[in-house]
């Protein structure tokens, strides 16, 4: 079990379930007390990116697509008919949050490995 | 005798009523309308229900022409109407993009969508100058035809001050509702799948003027 020797577990085993619990809390306590100030600060902004697109999207009201143009009814004054006008505006949709939360994990990803603690403490 | 006189007016005005199929204005004779719209106000507009998000588009390329003889317009009406598959738009470039491309509508090998048409039928008047009735007609649509019915609406106005400003001429407005299903015309492969509907809801609102 080198990896749980890094982790510098120590933990009896009552029971299977218990000992699973331990371990997962020990892996995330680890995960983030582990992190140099470098990576907490990429893993900060890169979850403050994330929420932020996901709060813009809710605000240009839940699209699935991005689009950059809708239609407007109109109503025609000679017939009394409704038309349909495309005008030019912006909606963020699902696709732009979900584009720019991959750019932001893989990018968070990348700085957060190559700004790693070489040497991990026992 | 007096009460088979009112018999007979009111077969008469019963008769005139419902036998009327055209329309009561200033203009007699036949006339040709030209739908070719410069200012792009002419319209068709096509909606599918999805699972992820409905479609609504456009279509702003019309042109064709229809005549017909003002005080007969059921028996009389002819033309056709024609659709560039170009001036298709759905708000989102890369969409229509495919839209048009092979896998669908292939816009380059089927350039036109065609309405011919073949016959009116049940036609209702509204007003002198306002006619309810369902159209029979070819619609043709990525090389295959097929025969629709549409509900149609077809209102005259006589040339004005309010009317020059939108074309010169008399103005013939045309509304019809029809569906469409996408693989009766060939449009059904496994990149469409389920993600548009089969069936499209097809409007169409158009302007044509008999001096254009």
């Amino acid at each position: 079990m080198p990896k749980l020797k890094h982790l510098g577990m120590r933990f009896n085993l009552v029971n299977d379930d218990s000992a699973f619990f331990v371990l997962e809390n020990r892996i995330k306590s680890n995960f983030i007390t582990n992190m140099n100030k470098n990576q907490k600060l990429f893993l900060s902004i890169g979850l403050i990116v994330i929420s932020a697109s996901f709060i813009v999207w809710a605000i240009f009201g839940f699209e699935i697509f991005t689009k950059t143009q809708v239609l407007v009814e109109t109503k025609d004054e000679l017939f009394g008919w409704s038309e349909k006008k495309w005008i030019d505006k912006f909606i963020w949709g699902l696709d732009l949050t979900l584009l720019i939360s991959g750019i932001t994990i893989l990018l968070g990803g990348i700085l957060m490995y190559f700004f790693r603690n070489r040497k991990i403490s026992p | 005798m007096k009460r088979i006189i009112n018999i007979f007016l009111g077969v008469l005005i019963l008769s005139t009523t419902m036998f009327a199929q055209g329309f009561k204005v200033k203009a007699t004779g036949t006339q040709t309308f030209n739908f070719e719209d410069k200012n792009g106000r002419n319209q068709v507009t096509f909606f599918s229900a999805t699972p992820l998000e409905d479609i609504t588009g456009t279509a702003n390329g019309i042109m064709g022409t229809v005549a017909f003889d003002v005080a007969n317009f059921a028996k009389t009406l002819k033309g056709n109407l024609i659709v560039k598959v170009s001036s298709m738009n759905t708000g989102i470039e890369l969409r229509n993009q495919h839209m048009k491309g092979a896998n669908w509508l292939n816009a380059e090998k089927f350039p036109e969508i065609v309405f011919t048409i073949k016959e009116v039928m049940n036609v209702k008047q509204v007003d002198n100058n306002k006619l309810e009735f369902k159209i029979k007609g070819d619609f043709a649509m990525h090389g295959i035809t097929k025969e629709v019915i549409a509900d149609g609406e077809a209102t005259y106005l006589d040339e004005n001050e309010q009317t020059q400003r939108r074309a010169p001429g008399d103005l013939l407005g045309v509304r019809a509702k029809f569906n469409v299903k996408l693989s009766d015309y060939g449009v059904n492969n496994q990149i469409i799948g389920n993600k548009v509907a089969d069936n499209i809801e097809v409007s169409v609102n158009i302007v044509g003027s008999n001096k254009n």
